[in-house]
């Protein structure tokens, strides 16, 4: 049995990287050369996360990270539908996981560890980064459709009547479902917080 | 039209800006509506947020396609090639797949051969603070959050309970995994911001768990952390 990713009609600006996933998913073996060229996004990606987020990561940690985030992404590629280029949907993942990489290296910090280790993981970048990984994490709790019109208002900073394009729906529908996406996740960070966010 | 839609509609211009909030009608609309306004505010904040994220993620994105890599390639071909071959990661309420025809043993011994060496690729290409390596896996010691398991009622999940004084704007991070699945250790929750100082699982929790728990400060910053394995009672 193959895995096979959700059929849709709607019309997407990257259709080309949608057929792409669609034949690695089912094997393709010249797809997945493709793929995996494609793929030599994640460690780039997450090494310049990691450098504007001041190194807060070692080379060392960030190999472990590569590997999570490449985990995360074929975990997740029937999911991909076609909405953003490969290489920006691939995004999330990484810098999800990157935040996960800082958290886990900071466990260690009541720990004996050098103070240089310390001074490293105490970068001013990384508060910021935490208010980011919040928006991502919410945005995934919200799903779609709501929460992919509001990456791509945002994040791509298409017009709705683009969005509306990309999703195949009116552009009147997608201000519907922006507007639903940010009250659904200003829901999620009053539960969560009571509100505050800096 | 009620008026609960009627203000959800007004909103939803303002935001897609259909409406200018200068415009003097509309701030007229808002004085007398302040709980629209409120909720006008709220949501232009987030959007604020969004952007600032949005310019981040361009910015890394641009950042990340001057980078030119050369040793991580092989690396990641066969992270990923792994992946594809042996299937293992896969989501689990997905069908599992066949495995590529022909490929599978060469790809996995393959494989083997360069995760060997992978971390000497990696140090030729990442940006990074030199002379550091990752801490060895320990577990922190005392308990600082005096954190226990509180049975739950019948048919209701058990849960934790933590005492420990969160500073002004602070919150606690909480992590909790299923340590009996081996290395792959499952995420049951991840829960980034929490200001409560008790939490009820949605679902049943495995008999053992492994839980991390961490205070931090409205800058972000550890205050204290804790990482352990607690036992759930039936």
């Amino acid at each position: 049995m193959t895995r096979t990713i959700e059929s849709h009609s709607t019309q997407t600006r990257h259709d080309g990287d949608l057929q792409l996933v669609q034949q690695v998913l089912i094997g393709d073996d010249a797809s997945i050369v493709v793929f995996v060229e494609r793929m030599q996004c994640v460690p780039a990606i997450l090494a310049a996360q990691n450098r504007r987020m001041g190194h807060p990561l070692s080379v060392h940690d960030l190999s472990d990270v590569v590997q999570e985030s490449l985990t995360k992404v074929w975990k997740k590629l029937d999911g991909y539908a076609g909405r953003a280029a490969l290489e920006t949907w691939t995004y999330r993942f990484c810098f999800l996981e990157l935040m996960n990489g800082i958290r886990k290296k900071r466990r260690w910090s009541d720990s004996a560890q050098p103070e240089s280790e310390l001074e490293e993981l105490a970068s001013p970048h990384v508060p910021r980064a935490v208010e980011f990984e919040f928006l991502h994490r919410g945005l995934e709790a919200v799903g779609p459709p709501e929460a992919d019109v509001v990456r791509l208002k945002h994040f791509e900073e298409l017009t709705f009547s683009e969005i509306g394009e990309r999703l195949g729906v009116s552009a009147n529908t997608a201000k519907t479902q922006y507007y639903r996406g940010l009250a659904k996740l200003r829901d999620r960070i009053d539960s969560r917080t009571g509100g505050v966010v800096q | 039209m009620s008026e609960r839609r009627e203000h959800d509609e007004f909103v939803e211009a303002v935001l897609s800006g259909e409406k200018d909030p200068a415009d003097p009608k509309v701030i007229r609309f808002l004085a007398d509506n302040p709980e629209v306004a409120r909720r006008v505010r709220e949501l232009s904040e987030l959007a604020d947020q969004l952007d600032e994220a949005g310019r981040e993620q361009r910015a890394t994105l641009a950042e990340s396609r001057e980078l030119e890599p050369a040793e991580e390639q092989v690396a990641v071909a066969n992270g990923l090639r792994e992946l594809i071959a042996n299937g293992s990661a896969r989501a689990p309420s997905r069908a599992a797949p066949e495995p590529l025809k022909g490929q599978r043993l060469s790809l996995l011994l393959f494989a083997a051969a360069i995760l060997a060496v992978l971390p000497f690729a990696w140090n030729a290409f990442l940006v990074a603070p030199s002379g550091d390596s990752g801490p060895s896996d320990v577990m922190l010691g005392s308990n600082p959050f005096e954190l226990e398991v509180v049975r739950g009622e019948e048919s209701s999940p058990s849960g934790l309970r933590w005492s420990f004084p969160l500073s002004s704007g602070g919150w606690f991070s909480l992590v909790v995994t299923d340590p009996s699945a081996g290395a792959e250790t499952p995420t049951l929750y991840d829960i980034p911001r929490y200001t409560g100082h008790e939490w009820k699982p949605s679902e049943h929790l495995p008999s053992v768990i492994r839980v991390e728990l961490e205070a931090l400060d409205a800058s972000g910053e550890i205050e204290r952390a804790w990482a352990g394995e607690l036992s759930v009672p039936d």
